[in-house]
């Protein structure tokens, strides 16, 4: 177990959070809407991305691409989130990706 | 309240200076429909501070998705005999008090809630007399509804007149006697001088090449008895087209005895082929006497109208101090985008107006009129020519924007609609709408919203229409336009991912000097929303709705499509202050003083032209003690 991944995939789950927050609390402005739906999901990825990136099964090339894919859904995530006005779930999914990056050098550095 | 109480019975606050206190009695505020509240307290320092006094939910509210119709709410309320008044779109009149938002009484007026003209139950709000004395209907609320009611209730309880029409009710489609098509639907509350109601009405949109005549009726406000009725098309066209009517507010000068009324454009809308001849006062800014009905003059601003150019918005009077002569002057936005300065006298204009050259229609038995009229000073609300394709629509759709703006047809302002896709600019909703333009009479300076949407337009032959099995929405589809060898599609210029194709902004708001014409600022107003993404603040959003502005130096305005009010400063349209509210609040905003104390109200309602976001709420706000 990658324990650094199972530690951003914890940042990504107050993302999830706060998307959760925004498409179904009340009057947050885009309660309901199909953007941050979307952005829900995206986050609810990134986390099991990470999740998955922990798993000691993934390797090599697998965990590179995965870790490519889980990135780039943690920028546009973010960059859905800033255009739904939700500051605190952009911060959180910007987060998210320097946790990944500093937990892939991590899982580089340590890998035999 | 205590503590106003308190100081009445120390007789330091005279109670008649409590009816002195800045009212708003009108659908834009006063009769002149300035939009001005004389109101110091909301300053561009203070309003930062502003806080929710109350909220109500009128529960009067339908998204569509049951057996009613949506509902589209523009009602400004109306803070009269210190109490607050609403209409809401189940034809409902809502009396709170204003401190608190706590419902005083409802009046219900039973009426059908089905969509009979428009796509969704709509209303504007309500009407507020009092004609002196005391008693019972001594002062009186009115509403209308989409079939066509008028009525009355006493303004302290709610219980209808019984001298008004037949038990508090007048049926105003008894005038409804040429070309009855479908019911003088009321949706606009009257507009009210001295003890006389005058209405216009709104009809089925697009429908019909025959249509109801366009009129204005003058009522007694105490009986509902019929005084004078005008109309607006030549008598003897009468049976070749309709409408050329009054669905927005009037405006009334009591002193030149004179009522302002905006009449809209005639049926059919996008083709006149069936009307050739003049009519002088379609579309037009055309002042009436309000003692007799008659015309004293009309100013058109646009000939022969196919474009739904509606004249949407009440003129509103203001006295120009220029050149050491001070002017009374009526200004007329326009959905084209031009800002109208008349001599309100005698509707020649302040400002020059040229006759320009126009495109040719190439549309089965069209017309275009060879020349519109221009207006160089004071500049355009929005550019006149088309936006330029924006880039990254353009990018997002593979160069689809780009591939639209070549092939379809564009040749500037008032291209014809043709059987080929057309770009409509501004697109039916105008550059302004019912909302109008706010005036502070000590400046002599205008501020105004204005909408930069393009759509597209295409006429579609009449065989060709009926094989076709579209629906419509609310401005948007297709409409048959029967009897015209045409029927019309609608539709907004996007790409695939519904992107608008033209280069933000999208709306604006400006302020001009209205002693030289000069525009003293525009800035991007607002943020477009879309399947919930907010656009950035510099695209700006169109808006719907108007502005309201405070002798503190603050425009209150709510209008957007992101479902904010703001304040914002008067001097720079710098926004100052927003919080976010239910829908679009596509109002006009209230702005009063209530025992000692300032509030602005607005309610939010939404509007399906802007996005489908619908709701009930009442929303004060005041500064902190």
């Amino acid at each position: 177990m990658r324990k650094q991944f199972v530690a951003v995939s914890l940042l990504a789950l107050v993302g999830v959070v706060l998307a959760a927050l925004a498409y179904f609390g009340p009057r947050t402005g885009v309660n309901g809407t199909g953007g941050a739906l979307l952005a829900l999901v995206g986050a609810a990825c990134v986390m099991l991305g990470s999740l998955l990136a922990a798993a000691p099964v993934v390797r090599g090339g697998g965990l590179a691409a995965l870790l490519i894919l889980v990135g780039v859904g943690a920028i546009l995530t973010a960059a859905a989130a800033f255009f739904l006005m939700q500051y605190g779930f952009a911060i959180a999914m910007v987060l998210t990706l320097v946790g990944l990056m500093a937990a892939a050098v991590l899982s580089w550095r340590e890998s035999p | 309240m205590i503590r106003i109480l308190t100081l009445l019975a120390l007789g330091l606050v005279p109670a008649a200076a409590l009816a002195d206190q800045p009212a708003w009695t009108h659908f834009h505020g006063d009769p002149a429909s300035t939009k001005f509240a004389d109101v110091e307290s909301f300053t561009p320092e203070t309003v930062g501070d502003l806080e929710r006094a109350w909220e109500h939910h009128t529960g009067d509210v339908s998204d569509g998705s049951g057996d009613l119709p949506a509902t589209v709410w523009s009602a400004t309320p109306v803070y009269a005999n210190e109490t607050l008044y609403l209409g809401t779109p189940f034809y409902r009149i809502i009396a709170l008090d204003p401190a608190t938002g706590e419902e005083l009484w409802s009046y219900d007026s039973q009426s059908e809630l089905a969509a009979l003209t428009q796509p969704a139950l709509k209303n504007r709000g309500v009407a507020y007399w009092e004609g002196g004395g005391d008693g019972p209907c001594a002062k009186r609320v009115y509403i209308g509804t989409m079939d066509a009611e008028l009525h009355a209730v006493d303004a302290d309880t709610g219980r209808p007149c019984d001298d008004f029409g037949d038990g508090g009710v007048l049926n105003v489609n008894q005038w409804n006697t040429v070309n009855d098509k479908f019911p003088f639907s009321l949706l606009q509350p009257p507009t009210v001088a001295g003890d006389t109601l005058l209405m216009g009405w709104a009809g089925k949109d697009w429908a019909y090449s025959v249509a109801p005549p366009g009129s204005l009726l003058a009522v007694d406000a105490r009986t509902g008895e019929l005084k004078w009725e005008a109309g607006f098309i030549p008598d003897d066209m009468i049976d070749q087209a309709g409408t050329a009517n009054i669905w927005t507010a009037m405006t009334v000068d009591t002193e030149l005895g004179m009522v302002y009324a905006p009449i809209s454009s005639p049926s059919p809308n996008y083709w006149g082929g069936n009307r050739l001849e003049p009519m002088e006062h379609a579309t037009s800014v055309t002042a009436l006497d309000l003692e007799t009905g008659e015309i004293v003059w009309s100013f058109q601003h646009v000939h022969h109208d196919i474009w739904d150019y509606d004249t949407p918005s009440a003129p509103t009077l203001i006295d120009i101090d220029a050149q050491g002569e001070t002017v009374p002057a009526v200004v007329q936005a326009t959905k084209q985008g031009f800002l109208f300065v008349l001599d309100r006298r005698t509707g020649e204009p302040l400002f020059p107006v040229e006759e320009r050259e126009m495109p040719r229609s190439s549309a089965q038995g069209e017309e275009a009129a060879p020349t519109q009229p221009y207006v160089p000073n004071p500049p355009p609300m929005a550019p006149l020519e088309i936006p330029d394709v924006w880039w990254l629509a353009d990018a997002a759709s593979f160069g689809q924007c780009s591939r639209d703006r070549e092939n379809f047809v564009y040749e500037g302002l008032y291209t014809p609609p043709s059987e080929e896709m057309t770009l409509f600019y501004p697109g039916t909703a105008g550059v302004t709408n019912w909302g109008g333009v706010a005036v502070d009479p000590r400046t002599d300076t205008l501020y105004v919203n204005a909408s930069r949407v393009v759509q597209l337009i295409r006429l579609v032959p009449r065989e060709e229409y009926e094989e076709i099995q579209g629906g419509s929405g609310n401005e948007q589809g297709y409409y048959p336009q029967e009897g015209a060898p045409y029927g019309i599609y609608l539709s907004g210029w996007r790409n695939w991912l519904g992107m608008p194709c033209w280069e933000p902004p999208f709306g604006t708001v400006s302020a001009y000097d209205l002693r030289t014409g000069e525009r003293l600022y525009e800035e991007p107003f607002g943020r477009a929303q879309f399947n919930g993404f907010y656009g950035l603040e510099d695209w700006g959003t169109p808006t719907l709705g108007g502005p309201v502005v405070t002798a503190g130096g603050v425009i209150f305005i709510g209008a957007s499509v992101d479902a904010r009010v703001r304040a914002l400063d008067a001097s720079t349209g710098e926004q100052l202050w927003a919080d976010l509210v239910e829908a679009p609040a596509v109002s006009n905003p209230a702005v009063f003083t209530h025992e000692g104390e300032d509030y602005v109200v607005f309610a939010v309602g939404g509007n399906s032209i802007l996005k489908p976001q619908v709701a009930d709420q009442v929303v004060a706000y005041r500064l902190p003690d």
